[in-house]
């Protein structure tokens, strides 16, 4: 049993307050689904949680299983089990994927890392995700399109077997049979392991899926609301305007109440 | 593969009669070494170049339609070396250069004499100590190609210099010309890159590039996100920067060789 707990923390960018106060808990076996509007701090977190030196956090904490996270470097949080499946992975130039997921996968499995197993592995996981095999020797998403970046993401992380799952906007890029490929695979592997997850998304689409436990919406920094899928439904049928004039009148109140003091 | 190697004023070689070639040994008096080649027909050749602190001028002609690999590793310590191409009419001549010790200075002029004449051309090498690159492309006939990658590394005392000229006349429609020059600098010492385009016609295709500076951070974190660690993934990111555009074996082992030795 694994527990990601993000208490009253701040971040800033550049002097800019992206996240405010914001908290969550995650629990292995439970699927957090986030939402909200564009340039609201949904990849800030994700990022801030892996350790982006970009982020300055102002206050709060990250605790991974009671441990700190802020004292750990980006390669050792991976290593505790925590996984960021990015919204724009990067290419590398020259670098093979098959030199790349080698690498990954014997950093964690160090002395007991073997070429053939994962190989095997490696093979039946592509097979998964309906993906070329001729794609292990292409630069590290050299040239691929933005569902075979995503599905990459996928594979690496059957290949890493996190305990903690971010998806960032997993969905951005894909065609309808790509998504379902994702939506499954992503599914199976948190059936199978027990997995925490969190997903950010945009879209009811990828929730068909991989259906979460609990909906956040999130606004300026921090989740305004959470509730369960009936969230999804409310937010498709009336958007984010509503719950945002809500809140702005809540900000208000609260400004108010400072001045009085 | 047809093979060259001159140690010092001593040449070994094992080439087949579509490439002839001769060396005059340095002269006390100027004391360079003088290496010609002329490449009659399509062919690979690996060519080693091997001194201490000595002068060379190595002139490479590509006869008209000839496809050519050159495999250059250049080990020229405190060496100068001056190198001329010079292509013919539908020739190709592609260049996987890799520097296994600091050259002191380096000049290479490439002629593309005629229509058609095509020179590519990769550049490796880590630097350990000051160097100079000057080179200079002519595109002497229309419909003439050039396409330069240079993907340099600084570390140690390594330190460089490096100037790209490439040179369009009027009349000569149809060009293309392309240099990316880019160096890593490992080590916090200044580099430079003057990347020139000196073209008098409005009818071609060209463009350069210039990069100096460390790995991507992004590139970085996202495979620290994997787990890897810092050295392990500088390491990951620097033989994908000297291993791109290299399919030969011979030569990506002795990149990868270089890369072993300097991070272990």
């Amino acid at each position: 049993m694994h527990t990601l707990e993000i208490k009253d923390l701040t971040v800033t960018v550049e002097g800019k307050e992206i996240l405010s106060s914001f908290s969550l808990t995650i629990h292995s076996g439970e699927i957090h689904a986030i939402m909200g509007p564009n340039g609201t701090g949904k990849s800030t977190l994700t990022r801030v949680i892996m350790g982006d030196e970009n982020y300055h956090i102002v206050s709060g904490s990250i605790l991974y299983d009671g441990q700190d996270l802020q004292k750990l470097k980006v390669d050792e949080r991976a290593h505790l089990g925590i996984f960021l499946g990015m919204q724009q992975p990067v290419s590398i130039e020259g670098v093979t994927n098959a030199d790349f997921l080698r690498t990954v996968v014997s950093s964690k499995e160090q002395k007991n890392f073997k070429l053939f197993p994962f190989i095997k592995e490696l093979e039946s996981d592509l097979d998964k995700l309906g993906m070329d095999h001729e794609m292990i020797n292409r630069g590290v998403n050299q040239g691929f399109s933005g569902g075979e970046r995503k599905k990459n993401e996928i594979l690496q992380m059957y290949l890493l077997k996190p305990d903690m799952v971010l998806l960032d906007e997993i969905d951005s890029g894909l065609d309808v049979d790509s998504l379902r490929i994702v939506g499954e695979n992503v599914t199976n592997y948190q059936k199978e392991s027990s997995c925490g997850l969190l997903l950010i998304t945009h879209y009811r689409r990828l929730l068909e899926y991989i259906k979460p436990d609990f909906v956040h919406v999130m606004m300026n920094g921090h989740i305004v609301k959470s509730g369960d899928f009936t969230l999804v439904d409310y937010i498709e049928k009336n958007g984010y305007e509503e719950m945002e004039k809500k809140q702005s009148t809540s900000t208000c109140i609260v400004k108010d109440l400072t001045k009085h003091e | 593969m047809n093979k060259i190697k001159v140690i010092e004023d001593v040449v070994d070689s094992n080439i087949s009669k579509k490439i002839t070639f001769s060396l005059e040994p340095s002269h006390q008096e100027f004391e360079i070494t003088k290496l010609h080649i002329t490449i009659l027909k399509s062919c690979d050749l690996e060519l080693s170049l091997v001194s201490l602190a000595k002068k060379w001028k190595v002139d490479i002609t590509i006869s008209p339609s000839a496809q050519v690999h050159l495999y250059l590793y250049q080990s020229l310590e405190k060496s100068k070396v001056q190198y001329n191409f010079w292509l013919h009419q539908n020739s190709l001549l592609t260049v996987y250069k890799f520097q296994e010790k600091s050259v002191a200075k380096e000049m290479m002029a490439a002629h593309l004499q005629e229509e058609g004449a095509n020179l590519q051309y990769y550049f490796k090498d880590i630097a350990q100590e000051k160097e100079s690159f000057d080179y200079y492309v002519y595109h002497d006939a229309p419909k003439t190609i050039s396409n330069l990658k240079n993907n340099l590394v600084t570390v140690k005392e390594g330190k460089i210099l490096l100037q790209v000229s490439t040179f369009i006349p009027k009349a000569n429609k149809k060009c293309i010309a392309n240099q990316g020059n880019r160096i890593i600098d490992l080590n916090d010492k200044k580099n430079e890159i003057r990347p020139n385009l000196y073209i008098d016609e409005y009818d071609v295709d060209a463009s350069h590039s210039a990069l100096i500076g460390k790995f991507d951070y992004e590139e970085l974190f996202y495979l620290q996100s994997r787990g890897i660690a810092i050295p392990e993934a500088s390491r990951l990111l620097l033989k994908g920067f000297l291993l791109s555009d290299i399919s030969n074996s011979k030569m990506s082992k002795a990149i990868e060789s270089a890369i072993k030795k300097e991070w272990r």
